[in-house]
């Protein structure tokens, strides 16, 4: 039991973080995005570093949205069979889901991932662009981050099921509209 | 060769089988072909070190800056459909417009396609035209049938008006194809296809697909619903909704169009018009529509503050101020030089540039107040999010792909269809209609583009007209049941008097003016091939 309530809680403190961390990062890319514009096509200037700070918001977003929608459900999915079955259906479904398909292409990716982002943070490795930011190893470190976050929200969806006190389904209502 | 068919057609199987059980999509397309590749790999029919490209697939996606425009466009939709801006524009139209039959249908054919072009969102889009269009349209005795398929089938449209997400995601995948294309024929140096080649292109097709949908309506309303003209009298008397335009309010009425309309028209005439005119890529062009939506928002928004209106049009006038300035060449700082002289025109540039920050800092403010903001950009980040997915996991599924050979397998096949580049053509496009049925315009354009993108553009077929084509065609997909979007979403927002059938039955004219659109275009290859030659060349 010790071990479950961690996971869950860990899940939940980790979700309501990434969240932050995302519109953090999307205000970054707006604010970072119409400076460009305006000092490039009001003045003519233009700085590297704020073109990087637009794109490595941007890379970070991609991945780390992507633990925000699974938790929250809004993954796309076909329900025209869906909707017809009964919620154990579906809840059994969604664990077959998570066990043979999300548990594996994440750990797997993790595991691919992990020595190149390792090498990365050893030679601290920067953009592509000279005279960007430095910093370029923090982004792609998102990715490994990602990976971890799907396997625990995943292993959170699992555990959680079962009992509607852990929140799960809740926090899912309070985000969803 | 022939086993990698067998596993290919286990993998497509699967696919389908994993779709229709439920599960999200990103996780079937992602993890099934892994399964599969795995179970292959223990009967030596696939080799697995393909996989240890995958993570470079996804770095990829995340330094792809073509993309960096989806969540700004994804952010400006929302917050025009949170902030019930988009709302009161419909309302505004519908009341003033709303006279007859006629003009009401018109009315919300041209509503839809302004409010398409803004936000693209097609459930929110559906959802404001069943909660406000239906109720008048009903009133006005247009039939059940002829108003769900109308209501349906202009939601959609914001897929093929620009700007439009799709269309970015569609630019992004033939570029690509079309790079891949010309290197196999060996031309190293392709002219390159951008976003706004297909946006320009998009556009008089999107056009006539409005004018299309507009004969249809008005014929429908003239020949079929004369013996509706009794309830007709009868509704308007009792109007719930107040549809009929009296003459006592109609000044009023004006003032109230002009103010809630004009706004975001301009607005997205300077979005579309600067990518078009190519003075802004679509990622600037999308950043400065956030910043548009961010002032009207908030200066329609319920902040008790009489002066917000006033602040926010004179902020918006410095943007404009500066457009202006930029135009007569006066603001430019000589980077060379900085400790030398700055003009007056630099000066003025400097101020308005300083109002419109604040003007910005403001709206952010109120709009953060009246709790649109967070919400809105958390609702930006899930829908964002919902489309990486895809992206991601249609990596891993063309990484396997190609894995079993199925690149030259389907080149192969495709070759073989008698017909030529037509006949190829014509299975391509049937495919993407089927596959329309059960997926999505950015699953099926993640899907299909990548393997057949690179043979269809072999051949002499232009890319950006090949583009205009698949966007129509997956248009439907939308509106085809069992699994379209825009039939969910009305469901969800029309009364149960409207039964599921009607829904169903309702749109197959629209899909039939769809099919019609394509044949048009591939009749005219002008309407999607001109504008972008006359504008970028």
């Amino acid at each position: 039991m010790g071990i479950r309530n961690f996971i869950i809680a860990s899940a939940n403190l980790l979700h309501r973080l990434n969240i932050a961390i995302c519109i953090v990062l999307m205000s970054v890319l707006f604010i970072a995005q119409i400076t460009i514009v305006v000092l490039r096509y009001a003045f003519g200037v233009g700085f590297l570093e704020l073109q990087d700070m637009a794109s490595y918001s941007f890379a970070m977003l991609v991945v780390l949205s992507i633990p925000v929608a699974l938790r929250l459900d809004r993954h796309v999915r076909v329900d025209i069979f869906r909707s017809r079955q009964q919620i154990t259906t579906q809840r059994r479904f969604d664990r077959f889901g998570i066990v043979l398909l999300l548990f594996p292409v994440f750990a797997m990716t993790l595991y691919i991932v992990m020595p190149q982002v390792i090498y990365s943070w050893q030679i601290l490795e920067a953009g592509v662009e000279t005279g960007g930011l430095p910093g370029y190893f923090l982004i792609k470190t998102a990715l490994p981050a990602t990976c971890f976050l799907m396997l625990l929200q995943g292993a959170a969806l699992m555990l959680g099921e079962n009992s509607p006190s852990t929140g799960i389904e809740a926090a899912g209502e309070r985000h969803g509209k | 060769m022939e086993s990698d068919v067998l596993w290919l057609i286990i993998l497509g199987l699967t696919l389908l089988a994993g779709i229709m059980t439920g599960i999200p999509v990103m996780l079937v397309i992602a993890g099934v072909p892994l399964a599969i590749a795995f179970i292959a790999s223990i009967f030596g029919a696939f080799d697995l070190s393909f996989l240890l490209a995958y993570p470079n697939r996804i770095f990829g996606v995340m330094n792809n800056t073509i993309l960096i425009a989806v969540p700004l466009f994804v952010l400006m939709g929302v917050l025009l459909e949170q902030s019930r801006v988009a709302e009161r524009m419909l309302l505004n139209m519908t009341r003033m417009l709303g006279g007859s039959r006629g003009t009401l249908v018109l009315s919300v054919i041209v509503v839809s396609a302004l409010i398409a072009a803004s936000t693209g969102i097609i459930g929110a889009t559906v959802v404001m035209l069943g909660m406000i269009a239906l109720p008048a349209l009903l009133h006005a005795g247009v039939s059940e049938r002829l108003s769900s398929g109308l209501i349906c089938a202009s939601g959609t449209l914001g897929q093929i008006i620009p700007p439009s997400i799709v269309l970015i995601i569609l630019g992004d995948q033939i570029s690509n194809a079309h790079i891949e294309a010309q290197r196999n024929v060996g031309n190293f140096a392709p002219d390159p296809v951008t976003v706004g080649d297909l946006f320009a292109g998009a556009l008089l097709p999107g056009l006539v697909l409005v004018a299309l949908y507009s004969v249809y309506a008005l014929a429908a309303v003239n020949l079929g619903a004369a013996p509706d003209s009794a309830t007709e009298n009868v509704t308007s008397d009792n109007g719930l909704n107040d549809i009929t335009a009296d003459g006592v309010n109609a000044s009023a009425d004006a003032r109230d169009l002009i103010v809630t309309v004009a706004p975001p028209i301009l607005l997205i005439i300077a979005v579309l018009g600067s990518i078009l005119m190519g003075v802004a890529t679509p990622t600037e062009a999308a950043a400065v529509g956030v910043l548009g939506t961010l002032l009207i928002a908030a200066g329609y928004s319920d902040v008790k503050f009489k002066l917000l209106p006033v602040i926010m049009f004179f902020t918006a006038l410095a943007a404009f101020g500066l457009v202006v300035l930029k135009a007569s060449g006066a603001t430019h700082i000589d980077a060379s030089g900085l400790s030398g002289s700055m003009g007056i025109g630099t000066l003025v540039a400097i101020f308005c540039a300083l109002l419109l920050l604040a003007g910005m800092v403001t709206a952010i403010w109120c709009l953060w107040r009246v709790d649109v903001l967070v919400g809105a950009i958390t609702r930006t980040i899930e829908i964002s999010a919902m489309i990486f997915g895809i992206i991601i996991a249609a990596s891993m599924l063309s990484l396997v792909f190609r894995g079993f050979q199925g690149d030259e397998i389907v080149n192969e096949l495709l070759t073989s269809i008698p017909g030529e580049k037509w006949g190829m053509l014509i299975v391509t496009m049937t495919v993407i209609f089927l596959l329309g049925f059960v997926l999505e315009f950015v699953e099926i354009v993640l899907i299909v583009i990548p393997i057949i993108g690179p043979v269809l553009l072999a051949t002499d077929f232009d890319p950006v007209w090949l583009a205009v084509l698949v966007a129509l065609n997956l248009q439907t997909s939308f509106l085809t049941p069992p699994f379209g979007f825009a039939l969910f979403y009305f469901r969800s927002v029309a009364p149960k008097e409207v039964s599921t059938e009607t829904i169903y039955l309702s749109i197959i004219p629209f899909v039939i003016i769809q099919l019609l659109a394509m044949v048009i275009v591939v009749a005219f290859p002008a309407l999607a091939t001109w504008l972008p030659s006359l504008l970028f060349g």
